[in-house]
């Protein structure tokens, strides 16, 4: 996938739980796990914005461009 | 700075407006099941009836000496036909209100669009097809091998508009199923996006 997740990063600089976090924002802590694995589809505009709220990063901070072997081998041709 | 563990008034704003979307939302969706649990035992229960009510009506002597109601109207055909017919008929509706049952008991609560639960939907639309085109068909068919057999050349054939209209009533079923698929997908969706 070329979108990755950092919320785990920002969550461990913050000094932050997850517990917390999830409260914050109102989604479960298995919504959240799954966000942080990366193991979602997307991600609302709303609990982004709660996340950067509570963790006062942007969200760029959180999520990343990783390109993907096709990519890479499309770039180099 | 963050705010760890604490939990200003925006939070509990945001944790009550959850709390209360998901109630809502649950209360709309346990409303839909119950309806839903209900349908099927009706389903289960017309199913039921269809065949019990044509048998009756085949098995029994149409002269209504054994006080029994059920009927079995012919029409021109030979009563062993419109017997057969009639069963047929009986069968597909039966097998169509059958897999409308099982479609009624994929309803659940975080899943309402079961994929499961849609490909019943498609079967019963597709039974339901089928035994409104036996209906239009079926009856003219006979008559024409009646008279065939008979050595006659030539037959009065009757079609019902209602019957003609549960074939449209069909072809819009199809359209349902097709838009179920699109829900389930849409509810997919919805599971995976936090």
């Amino acid at each position: 996938m070329a979108i990755v997740v950092r919320l785990d990063v920002m969550l461990a600089l913050r000094k932050a739980r997850s517990r917390d976090l999830a409260r914050y924002v109102g989604i479960t802590e298995s919504n959240l796990s799954l966000l942080k694995s990366g193991h979602v589809r997307g991600v609302r505009f709303e609990t982004l914005g709660k996340i950067c709220e509570f963790l006062q990063c942007q969200p760029g901070d959180l999520l990343a461009w990783v390109p993907d072997e096709e990519t890479v081998k499309n770039d180099g041709d | 700075m963050t705010r760890c563990g604490m939990l200003d008034s925006s939070c509990l704003m945001n944790i009550i407006y959850r709390i209360t979307e998901n109630i809502m939302q649950s209360t709309a969706n346990k409303s839909i099941i119950r309806t839903a649990r209900a349908l099927r035992v009706a389903a289960w229960t017309g199913a039921a009836a269809c065949v019990l009510v044509t048998l009756l009506g085949v098995l029994t002597p149409p002269d209504g000496s054994t006080g029994i109601a059920a009927t079995l109207s012919s029409g021109d055909l030979p009563r062993a036909w419109a017997a057969g017919i009639a069963l047929v008929l009986a069968l597909v509706s039966a097998a169509a209100l059958i897999e409308l049952a099982r479609m009624l008991g994929r309803v659940r609560e975080h899943a309402l669009f079961a994929p499961a639960g849609t490909r019943h939907f498609r079967h019963f639309a597709g039974l339901l097809a089928l035994a409104a085109g036996l209906r239009v068909a079926l009856p003219p068919l006979a008559t024409v091998a009646v008279a065939w057999q008979a050595g006659r050349h030539a037959t009065y054939l009757t079609f019902d508009g209602g019957d003609l209209l549960a074939l449209l009533l069909t072809a819009v079923f199809f359209l349902v199923a097709r838009l179920f698929d699109e829900a389930a997908r849409l509810e997919d969706d919805s599971r995976s996006i936090v």
